[in-house]
């Protein structure tokens, strides 16, 4: 019985030192396969936080962009200066679009975060331009503009009194005036300075002006409005409006027209944006209404008007009995009709990447 | 002699030879997770890098515009790397204040910072920061203003801007084995270990511009060592 105890206490010491040497290896295997596990998952979720903000960065961007497409709201225009405004309230989403005014033309697009969602994406904010017809009017800052080195002679009349006042039959809503006007006295005729090149407005050159405009005109041609059964006749390109009857069908009708050659109106009256690529030429007793840009000469004969203001690159020649009325109310009337047109909503400005932070 | 254990000379001779074998099997599996629990760490190190040179350049380079804002020369990307961004409420004209509602990484610091000034219809102007100061309770025609600061300019600045932006004048490289960050004329500060081959570098393409990254041998041993990381998309 002592040599049976005496073994099996023998037997189990020795069982003993073996299952504490498996269990101290299998403990060294275990602390490296662990340590081994923690950093895979440690650069698993290095990876993925990249990954994450990446998305959450395409994600912002992609909204503020859709945005941007779907349009502004028409009266947003109005906003007063530093005045901001919730277009997209992220309902279901990641995070509000707010723009935000930051001058006449400038506008601050930004995308704010709820909760942990988009934060720190680097993406929120873009400088847009939107063109905006009172800052246009100020920048130009002349009845008449001409190109440097262009010529521009006067035999007629060229007229700033009453330049931004709101003259019959218009009201202040008709010129687009709303919290802002114009009250700065204009120059007769301003030479365009050297910086204010390419030929445009503003970020809109005249060439994309010209390819934005959607109806056009050519040759000779006389402005009348044209009515039918009661209705304003809208497919007739020589059909500018009514500007002196504005309740009549076509008195609300601002016309924007292009011309791709030189162009002469021979009498009629007209509201209007007119761009032309070449000279211009108002005849007879042509009137109209609005703004006019050119990249040649204008030129005014007989007893033709212009009431609203003028760009011609080229130099203008008023002749005798001819003339120019300036006025902020009426140029401003025709740009809102063509913003619709030429500048629909705000764009970023080139030149200028999202900004961060 | 019935009752002793273990008794054999070949049981103590077989089990002596089994033990030395389980000894050496299992000093070898530590010394095998060993080397790949170095190898791992290497690797996680070495991917590490890899991420950060991405974001980073990546951030860096998007905040601005090529020729503009940064550019490759001479192995070194130089750029104006944007640090805070401030909405401008006002400048008068001729002066060398601004009034912004200020958004940053960190605050501006005169003794490294600019201003570039932006315009409404794309013009720009860059102008020394003198100091700043915040502007509590500032507001902005009758708004509250988050974030206001006062930027004092060191020379007047025409009226007109709409974005005031903060920058300090920075490089990144590739140099000693490392990604170093350089700020103005100071040293250079590895921002990853010393882990790339002498030839990483900038490659300049057509339509963008990529770091390639090589890592040394010791640092990636058994995985893939050259990346392609793009950093910014380049005008045509």
């Amino acid at each position: 019985m002592e040599g049976a105890r005496g073994r099996a206490v023998a037997v189990s010491g020795r069982r003993g030192v073996a299952l504490i040497s498996a269990l101290l290896l299998l403990l060294t295997l275990t602390a490296l396969a662990h340590g081994a596990l923690l950093l895979a998952r440690a650069e698993w979720m290095g990876s993925n936080a990249r990954a994450r903000a990446a998305e959450a960065e395409a994600v912002v961007t992609v909204r503020m962009d859709e945005t941007l497409q779907q349009g502004l709201p028409p009266d947003l225009s109005d906003e007063p200066i530093w005045a901001s405004r919730v277009l997209d309230d992220g309902t279901g989403s990641d995070g509000v679009v707010r723009i935000q005014r930051l001058g006449a033309e400038s506008w601050w697009l930004e995308h704010g975060a709820n909760g942990h969602a988009g934060r720190g994406t680097g993406v929120p904010g873009r400088l847009l331009w939107w063109m905006d017809p009172l800052a246009r009017i100020r920048s130009l800052g002349a009845v008449l503009s001409v190109g440097e080195g262009a010529a521009w002679t006067v035999l007629g009349s060229v007229e700033r009194l009453g330049f931004g006042s709101v003259t019959g039959p218009l009201d202040t809503a008709a010129c687009g005036f709303g919290a802002l006007t114009v009250t700065e006295v204009p120059d007769l005729v301003r030479v365009l300075p050297e910086a204010e090149m390419p030929f445009g407005l503003g970020l809109l050159s005249f060439d994309t002006l010209l390819a934005r405009t959607a109806e056009t005109v050519d040759g000779i041609g006389t402005p009348a409005p044209r009515e039918e059964v009661g209705a304003c006749v809208m497919d007739d390109p020589w059909n500018w409006g009514d500007p002196e009857r504005l309740e009549a069908p076509c008195g609300s009708v601002v016309a924007v027209r292009a011309a791709e050659s030189p162009l002469r109106v021979e009498g009629g009256v007209g509201q209007a944006a007119l761009l032309v690529d070449g000279d211009v030429e108002l005849a007879e007793d042509a009137k109209l209404y609005g703004f006019l840009m050119t990249s040649g000469v204008l030129r005014l004969r007989d007893q033709a008007e212009l009431r609203g203001m003028g760009v011609a690159l080229g130099g203008v020649v008023v002749g005798s009995g001819a003339r120019v009325q300036g006025s902020a109310c009426w140029a401003a009337r025709a740009l809102y009709a063509a913003r619709a047109q030429w500048m629909p909503m705000a764009s970023p400005v080139p030149g200028v990447p999202p900004i961060a932070p | 002699m019935r009752n002793r254990a273990g008794t054999s000379a070949v049981e103590v001779l077989v089990a002596l030879l089994i033990g030395l074998f389980l000894l050496q099997a299992a000093m070898w599996t530590v010394a095998r997770a060993r080397t790949y629990h170095e190898r791992l760490v290497l690797r996680s190190e070495a991917l590490a890098a890899v991420r950060l040179a991405g974001t980073l350049l990546r951030m860096e380079t998007s905040a601005g515009m090529e020729a503009l804002d940064w550019g490759v020369r001479d192995e070194v990307l130089t750029l104006r790397a944007f640090r805070g961004t401030g909405l401008v409420c006002g400048a008068l004209s001729g002066s060398d204040s601004v009034i912004v509602s200020f958004n940053g990484y960190r605050r501006p610091d005169p003794s490294k910072d600019s201003v570039l000034l932006l315009y409404p219809d794309g013009p720009r102007q860059v102008i020394g920061l003198r100091d700043w100061a915040q502007a509590p309770g500032a507001s902005c025609r009758g708004r509250a203003l988050r974030s206001p600061v006062v930027l004092r300019l060191a020379a007047a600045a025409p009226a007109g801007s709409v974005v005031a932006r903060v920058f300090e004048r920075g490089a990144y490289s590739f140099s000693g084995r490392a990604l170093r960050y350089r700020r103005g004329t100071g040293g250079r500060q590895p921002l990853t270990p010393e882990l790339w081959e002498s030839t990483t570098g900038w490659r300049v393409l057509g339509d963008r511009l990529e770091a390639e990254l090589l890592h040394r041998r010791e640092w990636s041993p058994a995985g893939e060592r050259r990346w392609r990381v793009p950093v910014a998309a380049r005008s045509p």
